[in-house]
C-alpha cells in the first residue's frame, strides 16, 4: 500500500511518538495482557508478534506464529450464524472500525469464536494492525443452551399435543424418537417397551427404531421388523440392566464394553451409547437407547433431557391406562354378549338358590318369562318335586364346600317335555348381586342323551348278534386298527382275539396270509361296494372262508373303519361241488352202457350179421343193459337214502345171524366156486336195525369179496366185538383173499362211482360200498377197510349193541 | 413221416401233461424216460402207420376213435367197418393213448370220449390245442357229459363237434363224406 510506505523508516512517527510514554513499560504489558494480542503487517498480512494470552487460545507456540500468515489463523465460519462475520481477512477486518466477531482456528482445528478490535499505527514506513481478541466463547454456550431448551420445551408441548389429537401411538413413539436424536444430535437410536408375557416373564419390544441398515440382509429385516418392533426375551444382558435401572446409563466407551458382542456382525461401529429409562409412577415402562453423540452423553445432556424422559414416561403410561381401559370395556361388552347370546342356560341365584338373573336361552329353555322367572327358587323353576330340589341343595353344597359343582339336572322343558341339564354351578364374586351369588351354566344334552342311550342299546343288539353268529366279524377302525373280533372268528379262524385287537390292518393280513394257502385276487367281487374275497384256510384245519368287507363312511364321506364278515362256507362248497361231480359222473355212466345199447341193436336191426356176431353183439346189449338196470337201481337206493335221510328206514331189534346167513344165501350158486367160511356163534346179540337194507349192505360187501377175489380163496364171514362210542358194538367182518387194494384205493373206497378195477374188466357201477356207508350210517355204526395189494380185503361194519342201547337208555331214566 | 419226437412229448409233459397225468392217475408218475420206453414200445405201431400210410395215398381216409369203453370201442369197429367208401379205423382208450397215436399220424377225423380214466379227452384236446403241428384234423367230442358239465370241466377248444352219446353213427359219416369231398376238391 502507497500510503504505508509514506511511513518513516524507523517506525518513529513524531506525533505517534509523542503519545508513548516512556515510563510504561508497553513489552510487558503487551505480553502479560489479559487479552489475547495480536500484530500484523498490513500490507504483507504476515504476523510479526502474538502474546502468550493469544497463544493460549489457540493452542499454539510463539515461535509458530510470528512470521507466519495470518490466513491461517482465521477459520471459515462453522455454523450458519448472522451474528458472525463473513470476512476472514483481517486486513478488511482492520480497516474497518470497531468491533468485529469472528473465528479462529485452533491448532487441533476447533473453530474459536473471538471478538476482534484492531487498531492501526505507522511504524518506520509500515502499517501494522494491533488486534485484540477476545473469546466469546462462554457466550455462545449459553446462547447455544437457550436455543436448546427451546427445542426441548418445544418437543414436550408437541408430543404432548400430538398424544391428546390421538395420533397413533406407533407414529407417537417415532416422533418422541427422533425428538431425542435431533435434541441429542445422536447418529442411531431405538425405542423400547417393556411388557409382560401372559406367563408373567418380562420382555422388551423395541417399538421404534432408526435406520442402521448396513447390508441387503438388514434392510430386509429392518423392513419388515421396524413396523411392528422387535421382541428381546433375554434380558439378562444390557437391556436388562437398563430397564431395573431407574436413571440412565452410559457408556462412552462403548467400543470398550463387553456389550458391543451383543451388536450383530457388520453393524456400525457404536462409539457411544445411552440408555434412557422411562418411568411413570416409579415404574420403569421402557428405555430409549441413543448412540454415536459425537461428543459423547454427559452429566448435563442427562439433566437437560430429564423433563422430556419424564413426559414420554407419563405419555407411554397414559397410553398403556387408556388401553387397558379400553381392553376392560370390550371384555365387559363381550361378557354381555355371552351371556345374552350363549345358547347354554345361565342363571343366577344366591345362596338360599333363589333366581336373580338368567339369559334368554334360560328363559326359552324352560318356557317362560324372565319376570316369572326372577325371584324364584332354582328347582322349583327347573320342574316341580323333591328330586329336583334335592338335586339343587346339594349342588349349592358342593359349591359352598368345593368351590364348584358339576352335574345333571332333571328339566321340566317349555315344550312340556322331560329334559336333561349337564350342569356347572360357580361361585360368582359380583358387586351387583353381592359375593353370594351362583353361576348355574346349564347344557340341555335330552337329545345327546337320548342318542347316547340308543346307540348304547343299538350297541348291546350289535354285539349280541356279533357274540352269537356263527359267522365271524372283524372291526377295523379308521386308524386301521383291528378293534373287534367276535368269538365266532376266532373259533373258525383259530386266531385268539387277544393276539390281534389293536395291531394294524397290515399285521392283520399278514397273520391271515400265513393261515391261507389260498388267497386269491381273481376271486374278488365287488357288489355295491363290498368286497368278497374266497379265502382258503390251510390251518387249524381246510376251511374255505367266504369274506366280505365293506369300507364304511359317515354322511360326509369319511372313513369310520372296515367290517369284515367271514362266513365258512367249506361244507356248503364241498356239497355243491359233489353233487356237480355226481352229476357229471352219473351223466357219464349212465349214456355209456346206453350208447352200446342203443348202438348194437341199430347196427343188428341195420344189417345181417352171422350168428356168431349176432351172438356177440346181443351178449354186449346183454351185458350192458345189466350195467343199465345195476347202475338205475343203485343210483336210485343211494338217492332215496340221500332224500330221506334213513326216515323211512323201519328200525328194529333183529337177530343179526339170520341176517348174515341170509346176505350170504343170496349169493350162493350151487354150481360156483365160491367158497363161503361163515362163523357164527349161536347167541349173538340183537341190533337195531333194518333187516332189509342191513341185507343190502352186507350183501355189496360180499358181492365185492366175489368179484375181486377172482374165484380164488375162500371169502372169511364171521363177527367180533368191540367196546366203542361209549357202548359194545358187534362187528360182521368179510374177508377175502383177492387183489386187495393200495392205501390211496381205500382212501377212496367210499366215493361214488369209484372204482378200484380201471380195467373194465370186473363189471360194478362204483356204489356199492357208497350205499353200504350210507346204511351203515344210519344204524349209527361204522365201516372199517383193511387192505393191501394182493393180499385180500377185510371189510368190517360196526354196528351198535340194541341191548346196550336199551340199557344206556334204562340207566338215563333213572 | 411224422413219429412222436422226444420234443412233442416234452412239449407235452410241458404243455400240463404230467401234472395230469399224476393228478388222474393218482399213483401212476410219468417221467421223461418212461415215455421214451413207450416210444420204443411203439415203434410197432408206426411200422403199421407206414403201411397206413400207403393206404392214405390211396385217399382212405383216417379216423381215430379214443374211446375207454370196450363194448364202445367194438361198435365203432363193426359200424364204420361197414362204411362205405371205406375208412381207416385207429383207436385209443385214453387219452394219453390217443396223443401217441395222433403224433405218429394225425387222423383225418379224430372222435373222442371225454371221461376217461389217466389222461382224459380234456386234456388231450387242450394239449392238442397248445401244440400245433397235428395237421388239420377234424375233432368230433362223443360223449355223455351234458353241455354244463364241460363248461364247468373246462370247455373243449374252438372247432370241435360236439355229439352226445349215444354215438351219432350218421352224422359221423356225413362228417368223413364231407372230408373226402373236400378232399377230392383240393386234389382235383
Amino acid at each position: 500500500m502507497g500510503a504505508g510506505r509514506n511511513l518513516p523508516e524507523d517506525g518513529r512517527d513524531t506525533a505517534a511518538v509523542a503519545d508513548v510514554n516512556p515510563a510504561v513499560d508497553y513489552r510487558q504489558i503487551f505480553l502479560g495482557a489479559n487479552d489475547a494480542i495480536l500484530i500484523a503487517d498490513l500490507e504483507s498480512g504476515l504476523i510479526l508478534d502474538a502474546n502468550s494470552r493469544l497463544c493460549g487460545l489457540l493452542h499454539r507456540a510463539r515461535e509458530e506464529l510470528i512470521g507466519a500468515h495470518h490466513d491461517a489463523i482465521f477459520a471459515a465460519s462453522p455454523r450458519d450464524d448472522a451474528s458472525f462475520d463473513r470476512a476472514v481477512d483481517i486486513l478488511q477486518v482492520s480497516r474497518q472500525p470497531g468491533v468485529n466477531k469472528n473465528f479462529l482456528l485452533r491448532a487441533d482445528g476447533q473453530a474459536v469464536p473471538v471478538e476482534i478490535s484492531t487498531s492501526l499505527s505507522n511504524q518506520a514506513e509500515r502499517i501494522l494492525a494491533t488486534c485484540i481478541v477476545r473469546e466469546i466463547a462462554e457466550h455462545e454456550r449459553a446462547k447455544a443452551g437457550l436455543a436448546a431448551s427451546n427445542a426441548l420445551l418445544n418437543a414436550i408441548g408437541t408430543l404432548q399435543s400430538r398424544f391428546i389429537g390421538s395420533v397413533p401411538m406407533n407414529t407417537l413413539l417415532k416422533e418422541i424418537l427422533e425428538s431425542f436424536l435431533s435434541l441429542t444430535g445422536s447418529e442411531y437410536g431405538f425405542l423400547g417397551e417393556s411388557f409382560q408375557t401372559s406367563d408373567g416373564m418380562p420382555y422388551f419390544k423395541v417399538q421404534v427404531m432408526s435406520d442402521s441398515v448396513w447390508s441387503a440382509v438388514t434392510r430386509d429385516f429392518y423392513a419388515r421388523n421396524a413396523p411392528i418392533g422387535l421382541e428381546f426375551y433375554n434380558l439378562d444382558g444390557i437391556f436388562g440392566v437398563i430397564l431395573k435401572s431407574a436413571t440412565p446409563i452410559v457408556f462412552n466407551d462403548f467400543s470398550a464394553h463387553a456389550a458391543r458382542h451383543a451388536l450383530p456382525e457388520g453393524h456400525p461401529p457404536i462409539s457411544a451409547f445411552v440408555g434412557l429409562p422411562m418411568t411413570n409412577a416409579g415404574e420403569t415402562l421402557g428405555f430409549i437407547g441413543l448412540a454415536n453423540r459425537p461428543q459423547g452423553y454427559d452429566a448435563e445432556l442427562l439433566d437437560f433431557l430429564k423433563p422430556l424422559l419424564a413426559v414420554c414416561g407419563s405419555l407411554i403410561g397414559a397410553n398403556r391406562a387408556s388401553q387397558w381401559r379400553q381392553g376392560a370395556e370390550s371384555e365387559l361388552r363381550r361378557q354381555a354378549m355371552v351371556f345374552n347370546n350363549i345358547s347354554d342356560a345361565v342363571i343366577l341365584t344366591d345362596h338360599e338358590g333363589i333366581v336373580l338373573d338368567c339369559n334368554p336361552a334360560a328363559i326359552s329353555m324352560l318356557g317362560t318369562s324372565k319376570k316369572r322367572l326372577l325371584g324364584v327358587p332354582f328347582d322349583f323353576a327347573l320342574s316341580p318335586g323333591d328330586d329336583t330340589a334335592h338335586q339343587v341343595r346339594t349342588a349349592i353344597a358342593a359349591v359352598d364346600r368345593e368351590g364348584g359343582w358339576n352335574g345333571v339336572l332333571s328339566v321340566e322343558r317349555g315344550d312340556g317335555a322331560q329334559g336333561v341339564w349337564d350342569t356347572n354351578v360357580l361361585p360368582l364374586h359380583d358387586d351387583a348381586h353381592g359375593s353370594s351369588a351362583l353361576v348355574w351354566f346349564n347344557h340341555d344334552i335330552t337329545e345327546r342323551r337320548a342318542a347316547q342311550m340308543k346307540l348304547a342299546k343299538r350297541t348291546l343288539e350289535l354285539n349280541a348278534i356279533a357274540d352269537l353268529s356263527p359267522d365271524g366279524f372283524v372291526f377295523i377302525d379308521r386308524n386301521s386298527r383291528v378293534t373287534y373280533v367276535n368269538p365266532a372268528f376266532e373259533q373258525v379262524i383259530g386266531l385268539r382275539g387277544k393276539l390281534i385287537l389293536g395291531i394294524s390292518r397290515e399285521g392283520f393280513e399278514k397273520a391271515m396270509s400265513e393261515l391261507c394257502e389260498v388267497m386269491a385276487a381273481g376271486t374278488t367281487q365287488r357288489i355295491d361296494g363290498d368286497e368278497t374275497v374266497l379265502l382258503q384256510l390251510g390251518r387249524p384245519k381246510f376251511t374255505l372262508l367266504k369274506r366280505t368287507q365293506r369300507i364304511l363312511c359317515d354322511e360326509s364321506g369319511v372313513l369310520e373303519g372296515t367290517v369284515q364278515y367271514y362266513r365258512d362256507v367249506t361244507q356248503e362248497t364241498e356239497v355243491d361241488r359233489m353233487k356237480s361231480d355226481f352229476l357229471s359222473t352219473a351223466a357219464h355212466e349212465l349214456r355209456t352202457p346206453m350208447a352200446s345199447v342203443f348202438g348194437f341193436s341199430e347196427l343188428l336191426l341195420r344189417r345181417k350179421f352171422d350168428s356168431d356176431k349176432q351172438r356177440e353183439f346181443l351178449e354186449i346189449i346183454h351185458r350192458q343193459a345189466g350195467q343199465l338196470v345195476s347202475l338205475v337201481n343203485e343210483l336210485l337206493d343211494l338217492a332215496r337214502i340221500e332224500a330221506r335221510a334213513g326216515k323211512d328206514f323201519k328200525l328194529s331189534e333183529y337177530d343179526l345171524a339170520p341176517i348174515i346167513r341170509h346176505s350170504v344165501a343170496e349169493l350162493y350158486r350151487p354150481d360156483g366156486e365160491l367158497a363161503f367160511n361163515v362163523v357164527i356163534p349161536e347167541q349173538l346179540p340183537r341190533v337195531l336195525v333194518d333187516s332189509d337194507k342191513l341185507q343190502l349192505a352186507i350183501g355189496n360187501v360180499l358181492g365185492n369179496a366175489v368179484k375181486y377175489s377172482m374165484g380164488k380163496g375162500v371169502i372169511d364171514v364171521g363177527v367180533i366185538r368191540r367196546e366203542a362210542d361209549g357202548g359194545p358194538q358187534i362187528g360182521v367182518l368179510v374177508r377175502d383173499r383177492g387183489i386187495g387194494m393200495a392205501p390211496e384205493q381205500i382212501a377212496r373206497i367210499f366215493e361214488r362211482f369209484y372204482r378200484a378195477d380201471a380195467s373194465g374188466k370186473i363189471p360194478g357201477t362204483g356204489l356199492g360200498m357208497s350205499i353200504v356207508k350210507e346204511i351203515i350210517g344210519i344204524f349209527k355204526g361204522t365201516v372199517d377197510v383193511r387192505s393191501a395189494p394182493g393180499d385180500g380185503c377185510e371189510i368190517t361194519l360196526w354196528l351198535p349193541v340194541a341191548a346196550a342201547l336199551n340199557a344206556v337208555g334204562e340207566k338215563g331214566e333213572r | 413221416m411224422l413219429g412222436v419226437s422226444l420234443r412233442t412229448i416234452q412239449l407235452w409233459v410241458d404243455g400240463g401233461l404230467l401234472e395230469a397225468w399224476k393228478t388222474v392217475g393218482g399213483h401212476r408218475r410219468i417221467t421223461i424216460a418212461s415215455v421214451k420206453r413207450l416210444q420204443e414200445e411203439r415203434t410197432v405201431v408206426r411200422s403199421t402207420g407206414e403201411q397206413r400210410k400207403g393206404a392214405r395215398a390211396e385217399r382212405k381216409p383216417v379216423v381215430l376213435v379214443v374211446e375207454d369203453d370196450a363194448d364202445l370201442l367194438t361198435l365203432y369197429e363193426a359200424t364204420l367197418s361197414l362204411w362205405e367208401p371205406p375208412v381207416t379205423l385207429l383207436t385209443a382208450n385214453n387219452g394219453f393213448d390217443g396223443l401217441l397215436k395222433i403224433g405218429e399220424m394225425p387222423p383225418d377225423l379224430l372222435i373222442t370220449d371225454l371221461s376217461m380214466p389217466g389222461i382224459d379227452g380234456f386234456q388231450m384236446l387242450r394239449t392238442l390245442s397248445v401244440n400245433q403241428g397235428v395237421g388239420h384234423m377234424r375233432i368230433a367230442v362223443v360223449t355223455g357229459l351234458d353241455k354244463a358239465d364241460i363248461e364247468l370241466r373246462g370247455g373243449i377248444p374252438d372247432g370241435v363237434v360236439l355229439f352226445r352219446k349215444p354215438v351219432p353213427f350218421d352224422s359221423l359219416k356225413s362228417l368223413v363224406d364231407d372230408l373226402a369231398a373236400r378232399r377230392r376238391a383240393r386234389t382235383a
